[in-house]
């Protein structure tokens, strides 16, 4: 497999979070070839479920339910963007799925 | 009983009057707007004596509404020539608000144009103007020290005062010139910093504005009691609220830096990609960092009665106060825009554009614009200081960097100038994030929604569909998010209490309810969008009146010709739809008895 890992960033509180454990902000994490969603990679990184709005992939914001694959580029996000962008990146809309939405692929 | 405090700088008078009838329920910018554009001939020469400088407290403002402290300041511009309200933190509303100022009319030109005056105000109500040449051409830190030290020899009420302040570029009639206001420390490190409004300043020939608030006490209200449930109801929101309880307190504005960058919206070296590889060193993130570490203020409010606290202090290695904590659209200009990737150069920028009073995201766009016409290199942090120093210095390049980033970019004969209406794009590129160049395009304007809940709940119904990169439903977006800020800077309220009321129903009802209770008004809902609606609708008619068309709402071809990196996207929004923002402006006219 060409791109086994995906690299991934956390912002914010997630951010702050890691800082506190000790550990670096910006992981490569390896996957398995089917993906995970963006809600069972919080969990493989011990990171809070409520405190995540949304998730990063390839620079567009998807709820948590998304299919993650190796090779993509993911960011955590933090409840808490301030400014209309919440709304205009999709935060906003990514939060109110949260983790029931359908699989979907990258 | 509010009152209008009109100085007439032409005849060196000042005279108070009451607050008209058709405003009582106007405040911040809806005044300033509809002052504006009833007094101001459209066609006036911005830096003539028929422009005025209007500075108004929130309807709230002098009251304990929380976060409803902020101050506009109105005029018209002599950036974009169109009517600009610009809308700053600092203690200066409260303490107008307190003194029932509902707004200072500034107008008139002093026939001595060498001079430097400062207008007083006092809390027994007595207001002067006194000549204060020692100040003049001093950088807006030092005349606050001046100022201070001087007044506290001549008044007892020394302790307690609230500056607006005016820099050297301000005085040197430059168009991106903007206003300082002081915070709770006396630092003048807020900004009414759009639209060039130091300059219409400078004109008058004020240097600064100094409001003794010694024993001045709150404001009364109508029902007590309720205002009171109001203001628990809406600080209960506020504090439980994500945005405004950890990010905002935690991160400050520039929490975004980041999220923006991973968005591919993060406008890079002129807006040429929209990704920054150096964003790590002037993220939020980093910012608290070494703020933390260097033992700095890392969380204030601008203003007493802010529950959010934003604000944070820019400090030294070792310790020593620099700047405000640059806010997010400052980061961005002086850093990402300009290529430099250092938290302290950045500091050491925003320190000096607030010194000559100079908008900070204008000066990075037109550092940004400089550095793509190959005169300096992107990254380099010394030529940027360099620019700066020269507008300080007023030489004759200083003076085409004064003026802004259109001004610099047409004298190097620069291709792409990230200019609308004659202004500096803020932060967020419109290629990736196609509703915010929706809102940069169309600035003023509205929907065409009659409810204010519907206005709330559709923001949120389309900010749950819209995908970024799309045109679709963007206008509709941008149109509630426009309206929702025209009222809220009219209340007097910081934007950032928009997050918790766009979420929470019990924010949005404080809102109204604290309007009632203080007032002893009707308001609901509808009123507060009405709010909005009108001072959109005054700020639309003036500059249709000064000459700008539907061809004025657009965004420079090169937003809609070249793709953007990393998703090489254009805008796509059409004009049609970029026009029909606007279609509520005539009905609200004709409701106002305006044209
Ligand atoms: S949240 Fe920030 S900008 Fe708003 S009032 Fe508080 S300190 Fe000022």
């Amino acid at each position: 497999m060409d791109r086994p890992a995906v690299t991934v960033r956390l912002f914010g509180a997630l951010y702050a979070l890691q800082k506190e454990r000790g550990g670096p902000t910006v992981l490569e994490v390896e996957l398995p070839p089917e993906g995970v969603t963006g809600a069972e990679l919080a969990g493989m990184l011990d990171l809070p479920l409520s405190m995540i709005e949304g998730v990063f992939c390839n620079r567009t914001v998807r709820p948590l339910g998304h299919q993650l694959m190796p090779g993509d580029r993911v960011a955590f996000v933090p409840e808490g963007t301030p400014g209309p962008h919440r709304f205009f990146l999709g935060l906003y809309a990514a939060g109110k799925e949260g983790v029931e939405t359908e699989k979907t692929p990258s | 009983m509010r009152e209008i405090l009109r100085v007439n700088m032409s005849t060196l008078t000042i005279s108070k009057e009451p607050l008209p009838e058709k405003w009582a329920r106007y405040g911040g910018r809806a005044l300033t707007s509809a002052i504006v554009f009833t007094e101001v001939p459209a066609d006036a020469d911005p830096m003539g004596p028929d422009n005025k400088l209007v500075i108004a407290p929130g309807l709230l403002g002098g009251t304990s509404a929380p976060n409803g402290g902020r101050l506009s300041i109105g005029a018209k511009s002599p950036l974009t020539g169109g009517l600009k309200e610009s809308n700053s933190g600092g203690t200066a509303a409260h303490a107008l608000g307190k003194m029932d100022i509902a707004a200072i009319i500034v107008e008139g030109v002093p026939a001595d144009k060498t001079v430097a005056y400062a207008l007083r105000l006092f809390p027994d109500g007595k207001v002067d103007l006194v000549p204060r040449h020692d100040l003049k051409g001093l950088g807006t830190y030092e005349t606050v020290a001046v100022a201070k030290g001087i007044e506290a020899s001549e008044h007892r009420y020394s302790e307690k005062v609230s500056f607006i302040v005016n820099g050297p570029a301000g005085e040197m009639g430059m168009k991106a010139a903007g206003i300082a206001i002081t915070d709770p420390h006396g630092y003048p490190n807020r900004f009414a910093g759009r639209g060039g409004l130091g300059a219409v300043m400078g004109t008058k020939g004020i240097k600064l504005i100094a409001i003794f608030e010694e024993g001045l006490k709150g404001k009364e209200h109508a029902d007590k009691d309720a205002f009171i449930a109001a203001v628990r109801k809406f600080s209960g929101a506020l504090t439980t609220h994500a945005v405004t309880s950890q990010a905002l307190p935690t991160f400050g504005t520039n929490v975004l830096a980041n999220i923006i960058n991973e968005a591919g919206g993060y406008p890079t070296r002129n807006f040429s990609s929209g990704q920054f590889e150096g964003v790590d060193g002037i993220s939020g993130e980093t910012m608290r960092e070494i703020t933390v570490e260097r033992g700095g203020n890392v969380k204030h409010g601008c203003h007493a009665g802010c529950v959010i606290q934003c604000s944070r202090y820019y400090v030294d290695e070792d310790g020593h106060y620099i700047t405000k904590g640059p806010e997010y659209e400052s980061a961005w200009s002086l850093g990402a825009d300009c290529g430099i990737n250092d938290m302290d150069t950045v500091a050491a920028l925003d320190r000096k554009c607030g010194d000559i009073g100079i908008d900070t995201i204008e000066a990075g766009v037109m550092i940004g614009v400089y550095m793509a016409s190959g005169k300096i290199a992107f990254g380099d942090g010394a030529a940027a200081m360099a620019v700066l120093d020269e507008i300080g210095h007023g030489t004759d390049l200083g003076k085409v960097f004064g003026d802004g980033a259109e001004a610099t970019g047409l004298h190097f004969g620069v291709k792409n100038i990230p200019v609308v209406k004659h202004q500096g794009l803020p932060a967020y590129d419109p290629r990736p994030i196609q509703g915010i160049g929706v809102t940069y395009a169309t600035s003023t304007q509205g929907a065409d929604h009659t409810a204010g809940y519907t206005i709330t709940s559709n923001v949120l119904a389309v900010g749950g569909t819209v995908d970024p990169l799309k045109p679709e439903g963007q206008a509709a977006l941008s149109q509630g998010l426009q309206i929702a800020t025209a009222m809220l800077d009219s209340l007097g309220f910081c934007i950032f209490v928009a997050f918790a009321v766009l979420d929470m129903p019990e924010a949005f009802e404080a809102i109204h309810e604290m309007a009632a209770a203080h007032t002893g008004d009707e308001w609901d809902a509808d009123a507060l969008m009405q709010l909005g609606k009108e001072t959109l609708t005054y700020e639309r008619l003036f500059n249709e009146h000064a000459g700008f068309t539907n061809a004025d709402d657009r965004l420079p071809k090169f937003f809609l010709e070249e793709p953007l990196a990393p998703h090489d996207v254009v805008f796509t929004v059409t004009d049609e739809e970029l026009d029909s923002v606007h279609s509520f402006v005539p009905e609200v006219a004709a409701q106002l008895g305006i044209k």
